[in-house]
């Protein structure tokens, strides 16, 4: 598949876009321009699909573009859609320009600024760089209880353990069982005391707010095995109750705004040294869940084999439908089917598992999305409580733990098909 | 000659040749019989003795069971700990708790060792120790 770069600019700009369009495609990328073809009123949803549908988006920000509402449009979608942005500067622009507010400038590549063929080279190393890091995956169901959390730890803890992948987890959950899944109530307090968390990170201002040069360190490292010498990152930015704030209606839509900032400049520190940053979701369509969708290159859906889990999953499917603004190809999603054959339940089991999964693969739009893999019920995978004590994180899942080699074998399968369809 | 005499001879001689009996009859013939019921007597199968597990090392592990993960890393927590509380450089890699104990052996008496994987539960708990609770 080409690698495309979409390239948002107004007319004026058309000479500075012409000379970043050549430089990328010089580089092996097919470049798609905005233009009136997708710019018409009468189909806007072809554009967000380009916009959606493109590896990485290069925004040439100018006076022009500061005035024109395409520009905003195919911006919005970029961002809904979890497009790498990159901004290049043709012109001056006002302080209180909405690309300023909206897009992370800092790292802004100036075109009039030094030798013009110097930045072109910039450009196309970013969108190299953009296109060749670590894929974001959120675990979503809008239906609770379905194994979004504990098999977000234990797959990626396969994955780490068996392939050497280096992941980044963020714990996108008010209840935060993902952290609790890895850490003691102790240490969870020392991290919440310090603001180390996902909510530190989220906050734009106060006491609790995480300055934005810090965010990559506030990650906790959850393989702390003593040897070995450098081992892929497996690490953790916590989540903490207070993220509760973000789904009621206590925090101002300025607060959410610039929480969607930071929380993508998060995500670009975790993806440049990982190979997947994974997001534990809440179960239910809150702002949270926006955040997950819109950074998301890839979702997993596990499902169990009842039938709330199904309606979970038409839902996730209209929700993620609704915010990137586009129709979804099923590549995007991996449905996993969690807890087949459960002994503990009664006879009907195997009926409940053939039933499920007939559902899911004679369906239309999940067909091509339900991995041939599936998580088996076992007692591995069970959080019950313990007097135990876990010095290092990673020993409390499944691939650590004595017994259940076929999960531990399912695990790692569905790991690595899951990286795979995300692009990893 | 009884005929029960003359077939533990026949057998003795199968896949035999003549000379072969003859050199065979005079080693008896010149051998006291203790020496030849020890030869004749069926070997011996050589078991392993079973090796006594080290009571240190039995202790270490019912002391640090407690702790999730493999022995090696149990082994380098108490090697560190054992470490940072006598103040002593030790760059032991040890392959189990069996082998933390037979290296740490050299530096430290038993009981120094015993209170070490004590004293390092007592730190873990405090780190990680505590439960879930509800208001």
């Amino acid at each position: 598949m080409a690698i495309t770069a979409y390239l948002a600019f107004e007319a004026a700009d058309e000479e500075a876009a012409r000379s970043v369009g050549a430089e990328l495609e010089r580089h092996g990328w097919s470049v798609t321009v905005s233009g009136s073809e997708l710019r018409a009123q009468e189909k806007p949803a072809a554009l967000v699909q380009t916009v959606g549908e493109s590896s990485v988006v290069v925004v040439i920000a100018s006076r022009a573009a500061q005035e024109s509402s395409w520009l905003q449009r195919e911006v919005a979608a970029a961002l809904n859609n979890g497009r790498p942005v990159i901004v290049v500067q043709a012109d001056e622009l006002p302080p209180d320009s909405w690309i300023h507010a909206t897009l992370d400038t800092s790292a802004m590549i100036d075109l009039r600024r030094g030798a013009r063929s110097e930045a072109l080279a910039q450009i196309a190393e970013r969108a190299r760089a953009a296109n060749g890091r670590g894929r974001v995956i959120a675990m979503l169901n809008i239906k609770g209880g379905v194994g979004k959390t504990v098999l977000a730890a234990n797959l990626f803890a396969a994955a780490h353990l068996a392939d050497k992948r280096s992941i980044s987890f963020i714990d996108l959950d008010p209840q935060h069982n993902l952290t609790q899944y890895f850490l003691s109530p102790g240490e969870r307090n020392r991290i919440r005391d310090r603001n180390h968390s996902i909510y530190g990170i989220l906050n734009p201002r106060g006491e609790a707010s995480v300055p934005l040069s810090d965010i990559g360190a506030v990650a906790i490292p959850l393989n702390r095995a003593r040897r070995g010498g450098k081992q892929p990152n497996f690490e953790l930015i916590a989540g903490d109750e207070r993220l509760f704030e973000f789904t009621l209606d206590t925090r101002s839509d300025r607060d959410k705004a610039e929480a969607f900032t930071r929380f993508r400049a998060l995500i670009t520190a975790l993806r440049a040294r990982s190979d997947a940053v994974i997001i534990d979701s809440n179960p239910c369509a809150t702002f949270l869940t926006r955040l997950a969708i819109t950074t998301a290159d890839h979702i997993v859906a596990p499902v169990r084999p009842e039938k709330y889990s199904l309606t979970g999953l038409n839902m996730l499917e209209h929700v993620v439908r609704e915010v990137r603004g586009r129709a979804l190809r099923p590549a995007e999603f991996s449905v996993l089917l969690n807890g087949v054959n459960d002994r503990t339940r009664s006879g009907e089991t195997g009926d409940a598992d053939t039933l499920t999964r007939n559902e899911i693969s004679g369906a239309p739009f999940f067909s091509g999305a339900l991995l041939p893999d599936e998580v088996p019920y076992t007692a591995v995978l069970k959080s019950a409580p313990s007097d135990r004590l876990a010095a290092n994180p990673i020993n409390v899942t499944a691939m650590m733990r004595v017994g259940g080699r076929p999960a531990k074998e399912a695990l790692t399968r569905a790991a690595a098909a899951i990286l795979r369809r995300s692009g990893q | 000659m009884k005929p029960e005499q003359s077939n533990a001879l026949r057998a003795l001689a199968r896949n035999r040749s003549r000379a072969e009996l003859k050199a065979l009859f005079a080693l008896i013939r010149r051998t006291d019989d203790r020496a030849l019921l020890a030869a004749a007597a069926p070997a011996k199968k050589l078991t392993a003795k079973r090796r006594k597990s080290d009571p240190l090392v039995r202790e270490l592990e019912q002391t640090l069971k407690p702790i999730m993960g493999p022995a090696r890393e149990k082994a380098d927590l108490l090697i560190e700990h054992i470490a940072k509380k006598h103040r002593r450089k030790l760059s032991y890699q040890p392959k189990g708790l069996a082998d933390a104990a037979r290296q740490l052996r050299t530096k430290f008496s038993d009981q120094q060792i015993r209170a070490g994987a004590e004293s390092l539960m007592t730190h873990l708990a405090k780190l990680y120790g505590d439960r879930e609770t509800v208001v």
